[in-house]
């Protein structure tokens, strides 16, 4: 029985017209699902990729006809959603995606702003977070292997939060989550709070998104990654928001990162819109100063530039947090100096490398 | 119980131009304490990571009791990986949270109870059972973390930096924990550091790592007193052995290394070693350690041809002890002195060196030529 046909036929008697199922004609392209079209004297309604449903001798209101399609839309979302789950497919569709779309779509610019159903996540207590726990089922690619893992990040994320929205795609394998705002302040942490300037919440997502990675890679023995959205004030935002989770995902498979929250990392970002070229030039302008090429820059320069961001510039305690002594630290900031023509003593220079540092993996990895 | 044989592993990572870890061998012993150690990026987490299953090993045999495990899951390897930022369930009791993974196998009641409560007293924690997370103590809470391990009764521990979140009095306690729990519990575990304090204080072996390749794999004790190459004795110990560039020169009948400002007549006993060595009149490094440069008039005058007039530089005060930053020449090191000397900064001090202890490397290949004189046994750290 198709899901439509109860609705439709209840709603052509109120009406007293006539209908039939016909093939959706090749020769009327770029009507979308539920649109409709005059052909021949006639209304079609597409229903899907291949069929629509024809009504011979109904001449009626355009409003009418919006009304019949928005609830034959509403159905199939539901429809969907029994077996299909709209919200994994709207991620699995962002996973196509590049950097660029991503970017597009969740700076809103990408004309997706229709709003969509997303099922049972649009009656889910807004503003909120989705969360997906992504992981490579290695050596047991088998099904049933791959639900039991999702059984277990499941069971981790009602440990964990008590309850929650999900929605599996085997297809990643990705389980997605959704945390209520109002959720995220219940949740307790094991240990002290971090003493944190800014917003609580956000040091909690990180906190949340690591410990999530952690469980279920030691309950499920998967390698498990765990990303956070920006925050979706409403469900009309719910697909910039499953964008910024798959932006978040490519920045953090990038550095081999477990887990991330959008937001965490502007600096990656800024890195990340760049290519091949922006590259080149990159490389050429740190290369000018002393005219010696990267190659040829002493060894551990990336660690050296990271310790020494990370220690507010101070030589000293960057050098304990290398395990090496003041001194070689201070003989091996001279010799990236003299090769490279930058003193990562001085701010501007230390930002420049570290953006240069963080800049190189990606390369590497693309080439 | 189980031995864990890695042979010939390589991993290269797709996408990378050169292997990760390259030609990993080692023989773990059934109840053995390894500990992989290494600067950060040397590949510890990776070859874990291979032992575990997470990561595919691109070449080589991974051997888990008789097993070759290299294609089975890591579910079905039978080891517990024990991960830092596991912290505990905020709402569970600890009973719950050392039942929970257990739970999720679908262990029987029966059974999850004995294993819960045999770890719990294993780790002195069974007065805690009921107890939330909130009404521990940090050591506490690390034994439960650890009791979800335990509790799942595996052949193999793995462990990656598991202190590394942890303050640093809290840290020194749980590793002094993880040891006794390793007498008590009489299994093979791995253990991951780039800390070569850790390493050294709680491996029954420690696997120096570099760039992906095993330096040197042996007891802390050999590891420290003859270290083979410079990687490795620049690496373990704090402060860092001091390197001195120089050479080894023949004068008479005696063999002296010379470097600017400094001549040391090294130790008769010593000159087979010397010879063989090939290292005659060739460049070399000199390694001492910050222990093995003297300041008391004992030494001095009984070794009169050890002697280093050095200035002094930096005064460290540690408490029970002192460092001294000198410099002879425009050689400069550490040494470890006893704190009650008193030390100012620009006069000069007499050091005296502890030729039996010294290493020579080869300033080339950077390999030890093996003159230190085998370790005795000594309190270490
Ligand atoms: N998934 C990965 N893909 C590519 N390179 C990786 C991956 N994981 C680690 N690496 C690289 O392998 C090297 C060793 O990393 P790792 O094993 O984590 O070192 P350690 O644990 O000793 O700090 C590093 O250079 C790291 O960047
Ligand atoms: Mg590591």
């Amino acid at each position: 029985m198709d899901w439509w046909r109860d609705a439709l036929e209840h709603w052509t008697k109120a009406f007293g017209i006539e209908w039939m199922l016909v093939e959706w004609p090749n020769s009327v392209p770029d009507v979308p699902r539920f649109g409709w079209c005059n052909r021949d004297e006639a209304w079609l309604l597409r229903l899907d990729e291949g069929r629509a449903i024809r009504f011979p001798n109904w001449d009626t209101s355009e409003q009418v006809r919006c009304a019949l399609a928005w609830t034959l839309r509403q159905l199939a979302h539901e429809q969907r959603f029994s077996g299909g789950r709209p919200v994994g497919q709207a991620y699995a569709g962002c996973r196509d995606m590049t950097f660029a779309e991503l970017t597009a779509v969740v700076a809103g610019v990408d004309g997706h702003g229709e709003p969509r159903d997303w099922g049972t996540l649009a009656q889910k207590k807004f503003p909120g977070y989705l969360i997906a726990i992504e992981w490579t089922a290695k050596h047991a690619n088998s099904e049933r292997q791959v639900a039991e893992d999702a059984d277990i990040a499941r069971h981790v994320i009602e440990a964990m939060f008590g309850h929650g929205w999900t929605e599996f795609d085997a297809n990643g394998p990705c389980l997605l989550v959704f945390l209520a705002q109002d959720d995220l302040a219940g949740i307790e942490r094991d240990g002290d709070e971090p003493a944190c300037v800014g917003d609580q919440s956000f040091s909690k997502l990180l906190a949340i998104a690591e410990q999530l990675a952690a469980a279920v890679r030691a309950e499920a023995f998967v390698d498990a990654k765990v990303w956070v959205s920006m925050p979706i004030v409403s469900p009309h935002m719910v697909f910039s928001a499953l964008a910024s989770l798959q932006l978040t995902a490519r920045m953090g498979d990038r550095y081999n990162r477990t887990h991330g929250v959008f937001g965490e990392d502007p600096a990656l970002y800024l890195l990340s819109i760049g290519g091949s070229a922006q590259w080149k030039v990159l490389q050429a302008m740190l290369t000018a100063r002393a005219a010696q090429p990267l190659r040829d820059w002493p060894d551990g320069w990336r660690e050296l530039t990271e310790a020494m961001i990370k220690a507010n510039l101070n030589a000293s305690e960057a050098a304990r947090s290398l395990y090496v002594h003041r001194n070689t630290l201070l003989a091996r900031i001279e010799r990236l100096y003299e090769s490279s023509g930058f003193d990562v003593r001085r701010g501007e220079d230390a930002i420049a490398l570290y953006l240069a540092a963080r800049f190189m993996p990606q390369q590497v990895a693309s080439t | 119980m189980a031995r864990v044989l890695l042979e010939h592993i390589y991993k290269t990572y797709s996408g990378a131009s050169e292997p990760t870890v390259k030609d990993f061998n080692l023989d773990i012993q059934d109840k053995e304490f390894v500990v992989f150690v290494g600067p950060s990026g040397c590949g510890k987490t990776t070859t874990l990571r291979m032992i575990a299953g997470l990561e595919d090993i691109t070449d080589g045999n991974l051997y888990i009791g008789e097993r070759r495990v290299n294609d089975v899951a890591p579910k079905d390897r039978d080891i517990a990986m024990v991960f830092q930022n596991y912290a505990l369930y905020p709402h569970m009791s600890v009973y719950q949270n050392m039942a929970f993974g257990l739970k999720l196998r679908k262990v029987p009641k029966a059974e999850i109870d004995k294993r819960v409560q045999e770890a719990a007293k294993i780790l002195d924690i069974a007065h805690l059972l009921d107890r939330k997370p909130k009404a521990l103590s940090g050591g506490q809470r690390q034994r439960v973390a650890l009791g979800r391990a335990i509790v799942r009764e595996p052949q193999v521990f793995l462990m990656d930096e598991p202190l590394s979140n942890l303050d640093a009095k809290l840290r020194v306690q749980m590793r002094a924990e993880i040891r006794k729990l390793h007498q008590r519990l009489q299994t093979t575990m791995i253990y991951v550091t780039h800390d070569q304090t850790e390493a050294m204080t709680m491996g029954d072996r420690i696997c120096v790592m570099r760039d992906g390749i095993i330096q040197q794999a042996d007891t802390p004790q050999v590891v420290y007193s003859q270290p083979k190459n410079m990687f490795v004795a620049g690496f373990i110990g704090s402060p860092a052995m001091n390197f001195i560039r120089g050479e080894i020169v023949a004068d008479g009948d005696a063999f002296y290394f010379r470097a600017p400002a400094i001549s040391l007549r090294l130790p008769e006993g010593r000159y087979g070693v010397l010879k063989s060595s090939g290292v005659i009149g060739k460049p070399v490094v000199l390694g001492v350690r910050p222990e093995d440069l003297h300041d008391e008039e004992v030494f001095m005058t009984t070794y009169p041809d050890t002697v280093l007039q050095s200035q002094v530089e930096v005064v460290e005060h540690m408490g029970s002890e002192l460092y001294l930053h000198c410099s002879v020449g425009e050689n400069t090191f550490i040494a470890r002195v006893n704190p009650r000397h008193m030390y100012h900064v620009g006069s000069s001090v007499k050091l005296a060196v502890d030729l039996n202890k010294i290493h020579i490397f080869d300033a080339e290949t950077e390999v030890s030529i093996g003159f230190a004189a085998p370790a005795k046994q000594e309190a270490l750290v």
